[in-house]
């Protein structure tokens, strides 16, 4: 909206310029046809007495208060010819009228024309005034938007979004399957809402939450929900959104917030991504970076410094706690780390209820089996499940998503775009045997996680595929269970190396043999 | 395995920690905090693991080459060959052992 005005008076203007230029053209000749004040030739007022004596003279029309006078006069030299010519007039001349009188000459007096001048006036300032006047609205609009030329001054601003009754559309109901970060904010929320049961027992309000998990697990979700819930001023912020192209700009920015926030205390601040300024000082090639450090010590004096804050609560989230500097992460500034976790079986079902409530599925469709069928699926990974199997739905153009379409979404999800199928040649053959390789040592080792499907069909990079249906309890493994596994990858070039023989073996093992090395050497 | 969860002869030793320089990227300096004698040792036990179960795999092939052969047909005739499908092609040739899958309640 903002840009289009912009966009629309910088045309403007060109186009004014233009218009002007026309406007000047088209009406100064027209102006002077209309008062007919000109003359192609001039004459002496001597002339023009000795035109008069010699009766030669047949109009006078006097203008400009009688100081010039368009004669008409005919010219006997000249075939008796009318001929125009234009006389100045000595000022005071008064025995002229008589004159002309006497000699029954017709003559007239013309008003000098004033208006003509004004227009010519204001057709000479209108255009500075236009230019003026447009150019200081621009001005003050562009200073305005964020980006524009008035930016400069606003570089210490924070650009913290700054909502007074949240409207997110997220509320805690539509967050599943992290139940244990979902009751801590819970907790918060309810801080704000009925402090007093906390104070009673001298407990106080934490300072910081700190969201810790994997990406896709939700904490931007929860963040929202709080958001939505909290019923207090909400100002939201991405890490990155601090340091820019200024030295100091990142402090100044957090200063800005923390002003803010003070101004609508009490409220929550949630900064997503905090990794960006919250990193360990003093690390990485040189000793760091020192815009990034002055943001976070700004931070961490605004936090919990000399100056303190009393009813900001603020939220942050990362996936990478490992790199956060430790004393952001201290008692008082974030009191509280809570780990979101890729949900267990029981979420899984939880966020599939949720993402199914406005889609439409078949009957038959079991969400505890696909909750089964997907240990290790993080929420966002269950959204995109469910919405792959909605557009191949639509694609296949069916009413609802059955367990078909479920079950391609969950191979595609899992292992990428479904390719065409190899024609029946040797290396068909060679794949084979290679799937079927893994797949055979895999069922036959006690340790091995069973297998769930063989297939020739190529996925992503892989010619073929063997899945293997993994075990919901991924925390610990055994010795038994590694060997196992590096037994299974190797299953593949085991094959070919005893079907074919050694000369035969391909390329085809080489992400195996990646992981099999790696396995066993750290993992 | 061996550098970091001491599952080999060289004893219950952390010989990698996880974490690098943080500013790289962790994976790309894995710090060594050990000599060149036990790394020469590392490799050893990585190469024994290895060759241990490519034998195991090879000679789970050689004992089922017959299963191996008709299923590549199949897999080849139908392009994908379900779990259990699988399970009982193979069970008529050799005892499938029973696998322990924790099965969560819900």
């Amino acid at each position: 909206m903002k840009l289009s005005w912009r966009v629309i008076l910088l045309w403007t203007l060109p186009a004014l310029v233009i218009g002007f230029f026309f406007w000047q053209g088209a009406f100064s000749p027209a102006a002077a046809d209309m008062s007919r004040n000109t003359a192609s030739t001039r004459m002496t007022y001597g002339r023009f007495l000795e035109y008069l004596a010699a009766d030669r003279v047949t109009s006078v029309d006097l203008y400009e208060g009688g100081r010039t006078a368009i004669v008409e006069a005919v010219d006997p030299e000249l075939d008796n010819r009318m001929q125009r010519l234009r006389v100045d007039l000595p000022g005071n001349a008064p025995d002229l009228v008589a004159r002309l009188r006497s000699e029954g000459i017709s003559f007239d007096s013309h008003p000098p024309r004033n208006d003509g001048a004004i227009w010519g006036l204001l057709g000479n300032l209108i255009f500075p005034v236009l230019l003026i006047g447009g150019l200081f609205f621009l001005f003050r609009r562009s200073s305005n938007v964020p980006g524009g030329p008035g930016q400069a001054m606003n570089f210490g601003k924070s650009k913290a979004r700054f909502q007074m009754e949240a409207k997110t559309g997220v509320m805690f109901d539509d967050v599943a399957g992290i139940e244990e970060a979902k009751e801590e904010l819970q907790e918060v929320v309810t801080f704000l809402k009925k402090p007093e049961r906390f104070t009673a027992v001298g407990a106080k309000i934490p300072k910081g939450v700190l969201l810790v998990g994997p990406p896709g697990t939700g904490k931007t979700l929860l963040a929202k929900a709080i958001a939505g819930e909290a019923g207090v001023p909400f100002f939201s912020i991405s890490g990155s959104e601090f340091v820019e192209m200024f030295v100091g700009v990142g402090a100044s920015r957090v200063r800005d917030l923390f002003k803010k926030a003070k101004e609508n205390a009490p409220c929550i601040i949630f900064i997503d991504e905090i990794d960006a300024v919250g990193r360990q000082r003093g690390a990485g090639i040189g000793g760091g970076n020192d815009e990034r450090e002055q943001t976070l010590n700004q931070l961490l004096t605004e936090m919990d410094g000399f100056e303190g804050n009393t009813g900001i609560i603020i939220i942050a989230a990362t996936n990478r706690p490992d790199v956060l500097d430790s004393a952001l992460l201290r008692p008082g500034r974030f009191d509280r780390q809570v780990s979101v976790d890729p949900p267990d079986i029981k979420g899984r079902l939880e966020v599939l209820e949720v993402h199914a409530r406005n889609k439409k599925i078949a009957q038959e469709v079991s969400l505890e089996a696909i909750a089964r069928r997907t240990p290790g699926f993080t929420g966002a990974d269950l959204a995109n499940l469910l919405n792959e199997a909605a557009i191949l739905t639509a694609r296949r153009r069916k009413e609802a998503i059955t367990m078909l379409e479920i079950d391609d979404a969950v191979d595609r999800v899992v292992a990428g775009m479904e390719g065409t199928p190899l024609v029946d040649s040797k290396s068909k053959r060679l794949i084979a045997y290679h799937e079927l390789g893994h797949a055979i040592v895999g069922t036959l080792l006690k340790a091995h996680d069973p297998v769930q499907k063989v297939t020739l069909i190529p996925r992503g990079q892989a010619q073929g595929l063997t899945w293997f249906t993994p075990n919901e309890e991924q925390g610990l493994i055994s010795r038994s269970q590694l060997m196992a596994r590096i037994t299974g990858a190797l299953g593949g070039r085991a094959a070919e190396h005893v079907i074919f023989g050694d000369a035969e073996v391909t390329t085809g093992a080489g992400n195996d043999l990646q992981q099999v090395t790696n396995m066993a050497r750290q993992w | 395995m061996v550098t970091r969860f001491g599952m080999s002869d060289l004893g219950p030793l952390s010989l990698e920690s996880q974490q690098g320089e943080v500013f790289l990227g962790r994976d790309w300096m894995s710090r060594s905090e050990y000599s060149d004698e036990i790394a020469a040792r590392i490799d050893a036990q990585v190469r024994a693991i290895v060759e241990h179960c490519y034998d195991d795999a090879r000679r789970i092939i050689r004992d089922n080459r017959a299963v191996i052969d008709r299923l590549v047909d199949l897999l080849i005739e139908k392009e994908t060959i379900d779990g259990e499908e699988f399970r009982q092609i193979v069970a008529e040739y050799a005892e499938v052992p029973e696998k322990e899958q924790y099965v969560p309640q819900l």
